[in-house]
């Protein structure tokens, strides 16, 4: 063990001048420090800004809105656009819905990895002004009671790529913290800062990545049309784990998220409604598994806003909360292969028919029964098949409901016959 | 307040300003007491009462017992107001409610249907260290091993120095109030750049270890349930690595705070981490507590003068109180039980021969005698190291079904190695692994040389220049977002 050398102080004082002189010692340690960060900060430049290095879910974000903001620039197309969170994200395959939709319009999954609300407002003032004819968000319930705030990189992403417009700024800064307005005031050099744990996401999300045959995310930040593909199921002991963590994190304040949340869609849909974009809600399978552990009475809970949302705001609502079962899913929320075919298959005919027919109502939520694990959908083309209908989930049919016996008659059912066709895309 | 925060830095400031400005011993030492009780509101500025008020009744008991001499029986009741005043504090805050919980529960079960209140009360930070450093004073004055302190500034600096206050060491008032004795505080460069290198050294364990790895940490045992053998034991060394990365980063940092104005503050670490038994360990962890409880509980127990059977009991309560001196809970009491069961085994099979052997990795040896020293010492170590983790276990996970299922995974060991299946990527583990790679190479280095910050004290300043360059840039790199409080905060 090394002597410790300290000089102690003794009785007698020195003068000010030498005390001033020692304090020079650490000057070289604090002027190397902050080179250090100096240089830091030009290296994160370089990495971040200039090579994308950084974890794929931030840089799905950066692509989304660099796509959106690209596509803003030339002639509306007319095309769908998803709204979501990774189980849209490993749920959905667009290559199995365009089929289904009118000739010319495609359909592009912008998923933001542990997205809600929040996140949407991030993307929504560029997704506004490229003009979609319809903007789907797709609602993850354990999401919408979980309601995830977006982390300080995600605001300092948002700054440093200016995300954020006057009337953006105006229109959702009631939503944010003051946090998190303030992060949006930033300096460029500031949010810098934020981005310093980018490179280190990504080595590790790499080095994850590496050990498995062929990168899972390789090239996925700027894929907007096939589906994020897992490789394999996670174990059913770590399913159950997830979702004990799941249940034991949800709190009493999930009431009040929730609200904000769908305070938050409501905001977005009058948004996009001003521009001609028109909306629909799509409520996710959840796990059946995860279901049970929330227990009825919490999602019931969560339908009944969103069904008052949706009529509120005569927003097309589609349940797909039973639509699989256990075995389609990767872990406790994503679908996994079996899961993914049947979802698009289903929102192919159901948006099909949406987008085909054109939504006409002023006053209704239209709201989607199935049976849990409905298998005997699995067909990509519409009316053919029986529907199998049940009243679970079923929040506003009593009041616009006809014809419900046969699989094409989805928005037919809740059509109301007195309205004209919607050239609103909400009628708000 | 914490020491990585821009707060400290300008109050570091302004202290090191304000020894500059004021030239006199008195002027200084009011100084440093309202930095200290500046530094202890920023956290709760009520709870400055609590300490003002042990240190006026220590005061008050010290100087009632310097009144008389040495075994006068009203020294006795002095002390045990002192005594109990202390304890009383800390029984309030820290254990009323763990108890009245506890006899609830148990009174319920037997059909009684009254029940103790609990106390709204928050648990002042840093409550055990400043207590049990300010009852060190008393018993040493009853004593007679100290002299009553005449003055109640400078003992209410002793009490409430702010590099130390809330985390430690914990001061002897033999060691620190003499330093505190009409001395001026003179700036010095060897002290500053000491300080400082020491302080660096503390900063970068906190911040690049012990919070990167605590957050693999706490997704294993905040719900440990369903975890398969060898998570738990990852979970268990993490833990080992992130708590003496946590504790030995926050006594660096103070020591080293206090050397930059000329005060020394013993070591409370001495490289734990390579100890080849559980007593030798407690010989080189947290050096101030288990010397404390050495030489106030042990020692007047008997120590190991009465007998075996006598030490051994000796041991077990003051492990127990080491244990439960941690917080209010029976993983604490576990945790202290362990410790003091395997001291005993460790006692009794003579395995604790390892404490105070010179060159106990065979370091200064050559050949085939190098080889044997070495081999031996890493096969205690390893032994070692397995009852360490599973003592980590007890002090972490605090839930008792949880301990429970922690300590049967870690003992009966399945072997289920898909890693892969327990969401433990949002931990970077990656990240942790190599930083965990570096920490022990550092530290085997640090153990080599003496102590990192000893050895950069006489590095050319090219090399020093470059060890700033590289630690600014890895702290500026991996600097977490959250801002998180140091673990012994809690005690």
């Amino acid at each position: 063990m090394a002597a410790e050398r300290i000089e102690t102080n003794t009785t007698s004082p020195t003068p000010r001048s030498a005390n001033l002189r020692a304090l020079l010692a650490l000057v070289d340690g604090l002027f190397f420090t902050l080179l250090a960060g100096v240089v830091f900060l030009v290296v994160i430049h370089w990495l971040v800004v200039d090579l994308r290095v950084m974890p794929v879910t931030r840089a799905r974000l950066v692509e989304v809105h660099e796509y959106l903001v690209d596509q803003a620039g030339q002639e509306p197309t007319g095309d769908l656009y998803f709204l979501g969170s990774s189980v849209l994200l490993e749920g959905v395959d667009c290559t199995v819905i365009d089929p289904a939709l009118p000739e010319g319009t495609q359909s592009y999954n912008l998923a933001l990895m542990g997205a809600g609300a929040p996140q949407w407002m991030l993307i929504a003032d560029a997704l506004r002004q490229t003009q979609p004819s319809w903007v789907i968000m797709t609602i993850d319930l354990t999401g919408v009671t979980g309601l995830q705030k977006i982390p300080e990189e995600g605001m300092a992403i948002a700054e440093y790529w200016n995300f954020f417009t006057p009337a953006a700024h105006d229109r959702f800064s009631k939503y944010f913290t003051p946090e998190q307005l303030a992060a949006l005031d930033k300096s460029d050099l500031a949010s810098l800062l934020d981005f310093r744990v980018f490179p280190i996401g990504a080595f590790d999300m790499y080095m994850r990545e590496v050990s498995k045959p062929g990168l899972r995310y390789d090239g996925y930040t700027t894929n907007f049309k096939d589906p994020w593909v897992r490789k394999s199921r996670v174990s059913d002991v770590s399913t159950e784990r997830w979702i004990t963590d799941k249940v034991n994190k949800a709190t009493a304040q999930d009431q009040q998220a929730m609200d904000e949340q769908i305070a938050m869609i409501d905001e977005l849909i009058g948004w996009f409604a001003d521009k001609d974009v028109r909306c629909a809600m799509v409520v996710a399978p959840v796990n059946p598994r995860l279901a049970r552990a929330f227990g009825d009475a919490e999602t019931e809970r969560v339908m009944t806003q969103l069904a008052a949302l949706a009529k509120r705001t005569a927003t097309p609502l589609l349940d797909h909360r039973t639509l699989l079962s256990e075995s389609d899913y990767a872990d406790h929320v994503h679908p996994y292969e079996p899961g993914r075919i049947k979802w698009s298959q289903r929102l192919a005919a159901d948006l099909g028919e949406l987008v085909t027919r054109g939504h006409t109502s002023t006053e209704h939520a239209t709201s989607e029964h199935t049976t849990r694990g409905d298998t005997t959908r699995g067909d990509t083309t519409r009316g053919d098949t029986t529907r199998g209908e049940t009243t679970r989930g079923d929040t506003t049919r009593g009041d616009t409901t006809r014809g419900d016996t046969t699989r094409g008659d989805t928005f037919s059912e809740s059509v109301p016959s007195e309205t004209g066709p919607d050239t609103t895309g909400g009628g708000r | 307040m914490l020491f990585q925060t821009l707060d400290f830095g300008v109050l570091l400031a302004v202290v090191l300003v304000l020894i500059i400005l004021l030239r006199t011993h008195s002027l200084q030492l009011f100084m440093l007491l309202a930095a200290s009780y500046v530094f202890y509101m920023w956290w709760n500025p009520l709870y400055i009462l609590l300490i003002v008020g042990s240190t006026l009744v220590d005061y008050v008991s010290g100087f009632r017992m310097g009144l008389r001499e040495v075994g006068d029986p009203k020294r006795k009741k002095w002390l045990w107001f002192s005594v109990l005043t202390n304890l009383g504090l800390l029984g309030t805050f820290k254990y009323f409610n763990f108890f009245a919980g506890e006899l609830n529960v148990g009174l319920q079960q037997l059909g009684v249907t009254a029940a103790l209140p609990y106390l709204n009360v928050l648990l002042p930070v840093g409550i055990s260290f400043y207590t049990f450093q300010s009852m060190s004073y008393t018993i040493d004055v009853y004593r007679g091993k100290t002299e009553a302190e005449r003055s109640i500034v400078r003992f209410a600096t002793y009490v409430a120095f702010f590099p130390q206050l809330v985390a430690g060491p914990i001061l002897r008032s033999t060691d620190f109030l003499p330093q505190l004795r009409g001395k001026v505080i003179n700036l010095k460069a060897a002290n500053l750049r000491s300080g400082f290198h020491l302080f660096l050294n503390g900063l970068v364990k906190k911040m690049l270890v012990a919070d990167q790895v605590g957050r693999l940490v706490d997704l294993i045992f905040d719900l440990p349930q369903g975890l398969p053998s060898p998570i738990i034991a990852l979970g268990a060394f993490a833990f080992a690595i992130q708590i003496y990365a946590d504790f030995s980063a926050y006594s660096d940092m103070a020591i080293g705070v206090a050397r930059m104005m000329g005060f020394h503050i013993p070591a409370n670490f001495r490289y734990p981490n390579f100890s080849r038994s559980i007593s030798e360990f407690w010989t080189r962890w947290h050096i101030s507590l288990s010397t404390w409880v050495r030489d106030y509980l042990y020692f007047p127990l008997g120590g190991s003068r009465k007998g075996i059977a006598r030490t051994y009991i000796n041991l077990l309560i003051t492990m127990l109180l080491m244990g439960i001196w941690h917080g209010a809970g029976w993983n604490f009491f576990m945790y202290g039980l362990f410790n003091g069961v395997v001291m005993v085994i460790e006692r009794a099979t003579r395995w604790r021969t390892a404490i105070g052997d010179p060159d106990p990795w065979g370091m200064t040896l050559h050949g085939w005698a190098k080889a044997r020293v070495f081999a031996v010492s890493a096969f205690k170590w390893l032994i070692f190291m397995y009852l360490r983790m599973l003592s980590c276990i007890f002090f972490r996970v605090q839930d008792t079904q949880d301990l429970i299922y922690s300590v049967k995974k870690y003992i009966f060991f399945d072997f289920d190695f898909t890693l892969g299946s327990w969401g433990l990527a949002q931990a970077n583990p990656f990240l942790v692994a190599v930083i965990t790679g570096a920490f022990i190479l550092l530290h085997w280095f640090s153990y080599r040389v003496g102590g990192f910050a000893g050895w950069l004290d006489e590095r050319p300043a090219t090399v020093r220049w470059l060890i700033y360059f590289a630690a600014g840039f890895a702290l500026f790199a991996l600097w977490p977002s959250e801002r998180v409080a140091y673990i012994y905060f809690q005690f």
